[in-house]
């Protein structure tokens, strides 16, 4: 948890850099499915709340990264559900993505910001002490859809939702990724 | 930009930092016991047999929980040394059983297996464990033959009580000899501890960096498993009254230190408390003067204290041919031929 708290620190603090009035800051609460399916056919789903920051470029057209820190509370395997922290005593995730979005204003106060890129995502629940490790470490690609409504002219209150497909299975040699998909919602705000 | 690339880089590091510290062999189930084995308690037995059949020999300790209504839970550990290949295999099976008309029923639930050859971890999974679909089942003849020392068959195979096999060890008094074969059978149970562990000898073992993972002993005790270090590993074992064989239990700790590649050293002391029939010897076996090539003993001896007095026995081999070393083939096959210890069984 301390680390997980860290590294989202870190992170904001990357955004507090001189050129933060180039870019638009999202910060938001989100909630992420993150769903895996195995080569042997074993299937788990993990369940986290987390906090997320994105970053979009103010040009029309331009660089775009989310990065979301989560904290897996509950999983299921094969239909069973589990409570992790009956099981592991530390629980991280990290949702990642890069690529380049487009805004697609309204004559209104709205505003839509579509992205999409190269997408990482890793869970890692480390065992009590007679339970094994979970890792996971799947990259691919993802879509991520914001609505923004102008407060003021340098606040928004945005509604966002990704969604990814990982194909790239980075640390398993047997029993491998066949597929991931993961769906994060988030509500925040935009500066 | 200036962000963009401390994005881009603080992405990379944590992608490659993870793929390094999180290398392992297959998905984990959700709540994955480190070790399903359920200890069997004081009142377990266990029986030993060996063979020599050409360039394989074999030994092989069976332990059976005390049977209620003629059912409990049996381990079969299987030690194959393939002089031929140079590699020692170990095989792991856990079965409940159940006594009946002659006949021992298993019904496998677990097996474990590892092997132990030269060898780049980075190219190898390490230790398997298997689980068996519940309805599968075994069955083969059975007798509990009684009589001193007291064996039992199963199938073609005749072992002899392990209490008694440690008491021709005591007998034997203090030489040398005594103090390979508690090299030998305190050997048999840290290789029993290690294929406990997915991933031993494999870069799965990674998933065993930080805090110590415990495990369980088939008769009773544990030991935790502590991993540390990078590009350097250091892999303690902490044993705790750990028991897979009737008779013989440990403490202590054995360490081993190695690079990326396998090669390194050995550290640490394991005690030993050998129980006979009729006597018990107390020692331990000092592992730092072992030297590691390829994840196995490659030159150096093990500082074996028998009744407080030392002894250096040479490295274990799986080639007999290997001046350097003793192996379980010399050993056995002196052991059969002076009357010693179970006599081969034919195959």
């Amino acid at each position: 948890m301390k680390s997980s708290v860290l590294l989202t620190v870190v992170l904001f603090l990357i955004a507090l850099t001189p050129l933060a009035g180039k870019a638009d800051h999202g910060f938001f609460p989100v909630y992420n499915v993150t769903h895996l399916k195995t080569t042997e056919g074993d299937v788990y789903n993990f369940y986290s709340p987390g906090l997320n920051y994105t970053y979009n470029s103010k040009k029309k057209f331009g660089f775009f990264s989310s990065v979301s820190v989560l904290w897996p509370l509950r999983s299921n395997q094969n239909g069973e559900s589990y409570k992790n922290s009956d099981y592991y005593d530390r629980k991280f995730g990290l949702d990642l993505m890069m690529g380049a979005g487009g805004k697609i204003p309204t004559s209104g106060r709205f505003t839509f910001v579509t992205s999409a890129g190269a997408h990482l995502n890793t869970i890692r629940l480390r065992g009590r002490e007679l339970y094994q490790d979970f890792y996971n470490l799947s990259l691919g690609i993802g879509l991520n859809v914001q609505a923004r409504y102008a407060f003021s002219k340098s606040i928004d209150g945005t509604i966002f939702t990704s969604g990814s497909w990982d194909f790239i299975d980075t640390i398993h040699w047997e029993n491998k990724l066949k597929n991931g998909l993961g769906v994060t919602f988030g509500l925040g705000l935009t500066f | 930009m200036k962000a963009m690339k401390s994005l881009l880089v603080t992405a990379t590091s944590i992608l490659i930092t993870l793929s390094i510290l999180t290398t392992c062999g297959s998905y984990s189930d959700i709540a994955e016991e480190n070790d399903p084995t359920t200890p069997m308690g004081e009142n377990s037995k266990t029986y030993m047999r060996t063979t020599t059949d050409g360039s394989i020999n074999t030994v092989e300790m069976v332990t059976m929980q005390d049977p209620v209504n003629n059912r409990g839970e049996i381990d079969i550990v299987q030690v194959d040394d393939d002089t031929s290949q140079m590699v020692r295999n170990v095989v792991m099976l856990r079965s409940a059983y159940e006594i009946s008309g002659g006949k021992i029923i298993l019904y496998p639930l677990f097996r474990y297996d590892g092997d132990y050859r030269q060898k780049n971890p980075q190219n190898n999974l390490g230790a398997t464990r298997e689980e068996y679909s519940q309805g599968f089942s075994t069955s083969f003849d059975y007798t509990d033959n009684g009589g001193t020392p007291p064996t039992i068959t199963i199938d073609v195979f005749t072992y002899t009580s392990f209490p008694h096999v440690l008491q021709d060890v005591i007998d034997l008094g203090a030489v040398q000899e005594r103090a390979d074969r508690m090299m030998l059978f305190t050997d048999l149970s840290m290789m029993h501890s290690q294929i406990k562990v997915k991933g031993f000898g494999g870069m799965a073992m990674s998933q065993y960096f930080g805090p110590p993972s415990k495990f369980k002993g088939t008769r009773v005790g544990t030991f935790d498993l502590t991993l540390s270090g990078l590009s350097y590993v250091t892999s303690h074992f902490d044993f705790d009254n750990y028991s897979d064989y009737e008779g013989l239990s440990h403490n202590g700790r054995q360490t081993s230190s190695t690079g990326r590649e396998g090669d390194g050293t050995m550290s640490d002391t394991v005690y030993f408390t050998a129980i006979g029939n009729s006597e018990t010897v107390q020692g331990g076996v000092d592992f730092s003067p072992i030297v590691l090539t390829g994840t196995v003993s490659s030159s150096g001896y093990y500082r074996v204290t028998v009744a407080g007095v030392p002894w250096d026995v040479p490295h274990l081999t799986t080639n007999p041919g290997n001046p350097g070393g003793i192996s379980y083939l010399d050993i056995l096959t002196a052991d059969a031929q002076a009357g010693k210890l179970p006599i081969p069984a034919v195959q």
